[in-house]
């Protein structure tokens, strides 16, 4: 990921890559060998010593994102860092205590995809009616043996499928439905040794609306990491992919028609300045990019991102005592 | 304009869904079908197909070895960008490394082993680049491969990191080690462009998306139809039909509008389709 952003950093109009922290020997020697035009550094703290960043992305192992980020705002660096914000909930409200007059955002890159942001706007203009309830799921054939890792050591990770993949499916209830008052969860490790490869959960939405998220990585035929939310309202149905939005209506409510429409991720998603890896990508950094120049907050700031964190929170405790647990949002 | 068949349908890959996606997959888990097809697109006329080094594709050219009725000749795609990825996330680096080199070992390449481990303590790293690229490709090598292409993945990271010595080396490598074409896929064709101009290449194409809508066509739509009229190179189009979501003589029209566009890479997935695409391209 590091890669990737340093890559689309390089290339949108407002920001140019300088510095590159990277503590892997090997990949610090290529690194060098093929960026000439930057600094690479085996330690983060030299080189938030040594260069006067504007804007610091965070793209290491989860149990890292904490201490590189309280030191990019110690240096007045905007951030842009990978998900989850923090390996827990406890993590999260340290960093949001910390605070600083500078523009963050967390990579919930899946609210920046074009199916998803049109399942946003039925949403709130209640195109459909209400919300009564949704079945979301995300799923991905990674995990069908033990693994090798810091992604399957629940110290450097915080957990397994629940906030590796789960993480994005929890951002975009929050992002679609609002905060949760509460979940009910059942999870299971199958290949790894310590951390989750499957959950089911229920959540309970503080505005009304229930549902259900099942995440598993040990599931097979799903090549890519995929999301699928299915919504029922009062007056129609909504079911969201990352590459289609698909939308029945009872009711003629422009610009919905009455009866089923579906609309593709390619007809949907204009050109963008760089494409590595997915439109969603670039979308989230150019989207700091621009806050920090209009001086407007990122979809996906801290204080947002965190959310997730708490949800996990309450999901894992859930699965540890066999009871529904409350929401603890409070930072 | 010729048309090269193009094998992501054969893969479970479908540009509208993942479920169309598995649903291709599971009809083509039996490689006969995926022979059938491509036999149906080599009697409509097709001499060429786009192939990644993916392990189903393998699969189809053992099957095509043994019960060859028809000649076709291949584009690779290079390198199996997922399962790299995958590798790198769950290893790191070096573990990727190490993995490959063991690979190239088992695979009775060891002296490529033991040049991949000599470049690692040289700090070669293009060297073990070639190396890879050379392990990956051994199984197709037995095949007729017209050019090797660098999956868009690996040619836009390295665009937008500017890394030009990279497409020489590879170029070079290609042409004249391997005696083949050298292409690359984009899904950036103007900064490519602009790249390409720059260092100075030439590669044999560039391969990119050109479809009605402008997916993919980026920065705009309209930049990229732009750099298209203006270059001089010749362009090979992906992404044309939008996996089945456009109208097809609308995007026939809008691809063969293009002089650069020289070639263009479809799906089907049965005889019918491939008659339909076959004749609206006429």
């Amino acid at each position: 990921m590091g890669l990737l952003h340093s890559g689309i950093f390089n290339q949108l109009e407002t920001s140019t890559l300088v510095a590159v922290a990277e503590k892997d020997g090997l990949t610090s020697n290529l690194l060098k060998a093929y960026l000439p035009q930057i600094n690479v550094y085996s330690a983060y703290e030299e080189m938030f010593k040594r260069e006067e960043l504007d804007i610091a992305a965070i793209t290491t192992p989860v149990f890292l994102h904490k201490p590189l980020v309280e030191m990019a705002l110690e240096h007045d660096c905007h951030v842009f860092v990978e998900k989850p914000l923090a390996l827990d909930g406890d993590e999260c409200r340290s960093v949001l205590r910390e605070g600083g007059n500078v523009k963050t955002q967390v990579g919930y890159n899946r609210r920046f995809l074009e199916t998803f942001k049109m399942a946003k706007r039925i949403v709130d203009n209640s195109s459909l009616g209400e919300l009564k309830f949704l079945q979301s799921q995300m799923f991905e054939t990674q995990v069908l043996r033990k693994e090798q890792g810091w992604r399957f050591d629940r110290s450097k990770s915080g957990g397994g499928v629940i906030i590796d993949l789960g993480a994005h499916v929890i951002d975009l209830l929050h992002y679609l439905v609002g905060p949760l008052s509460s979940v009910q969860a059942v999870g299971r490790s199958i290949y790894s040794d310590s951390v989750d490869d499957y959950a089911s959960i229920n959540v309970y939405f503080v505005d009304g609306p229930i549902g259900s998220l099942e995440l598993s990585w040990s599931i097979r035929h799903y090549r890519l990491p995929e999301i699928k939310i299915a919504m029922q309202f009062e007056n129609g149905s909504l079911t969201a992919t990352e590459k289609y939005i698909e939308i029945y209506s009872e009711v003629d409510n422009h610009p919905l028609k009455r009866g089923w429409s579906t609309f593709y991720l390619q007809d949907l998603t204009a050109g963008i300045p760089i494409n590595l890896g997915g439109p969603e990508y670039t979308a989230e950094d150019a989207q700091l990019l621009d806050c920090i120049k209009n001086d407007e907050e990122p979809l996906c700031n801290f204080r947002e991102a965190a959310k997730t964190n708490f949800v996990i929170d309450a999901i894992y405790d859930s699965i540890n005592t066999g009871e529904m647990q409350k929401i603890r949002y409070e930072a | 304009m010729e048309l090269i068949l193009g094998h992501n349908q054969f893969i479970g890959v479908s540009h509208t869904s993942e479920e169309r996606g598995r649903e291709r997959a599971r009809r083509f888990s039996k490689v006969e079908n995926i022979y059938r097809v491509v036999e149906a697109a080599s009697a409509l006329g097709f001499k060429n197909m786009m192939i990644e080094t993916h392990p189903r594709m393998l699969d189809f050219l053992q099957y095509y070895e043994q019960n060859q009725t028809f000649d076709m000749n291949f584009y690779l795609q290079v390198p199996y960008v997922q399962a790299y990825i995958q590798t790198i996330n769950q290893r790191g680096m070096r573990g990727f490394l190490s993995e490959t080199i063991g690979r190239a070992g088992l695979a009775g390449t060891s002296s490529l082993a033991l040049k991949s481990a000599f470049n690692l303590l040289k700090k070669d790293y293009l060297a073990i680049a070639l190396s890879y690229f050379k392990l990956e490709i051994a199984p197709f090598s037995e095949f007729s491969v017209k050019a090797l292409i660098l999956h868009n993945t690996l040619t836009d990271l390295l665009m937008a990191l500017e890394v030009s010595s990279a497409f020489s080396a590879f170029d070079q490598y290609v042409n004249d080690t391997l005696k083949l074409d050298f292409g690359l896929a984009t899904w950036n064709f103007s900064l490519v462009k602009r790249n390409l101009e720059r260092w100075n290449l030439r590669p044999a194409f560039v391969m990119t998306p050109v479809n009605v809508k402008g997916f993919d066509m980026n920065p705009t739509q309209e930049d990229v139809e732009a750099g298209l009229r203006e270059y001089d190179g010749a362009v090979f189009a992906m992404n044309v039909l939008g996996g089945g979501a456009y109208s097809l003589p609308e995007a026939v029209s809008y691809v063969t509008s293009f002089d650069a566009v020289r070639r263009c890479v479809v799906g089907a997935s049965s005889r019918e389709h491939l008659k339909e695409l076959v004749e609206t391209f006429k």
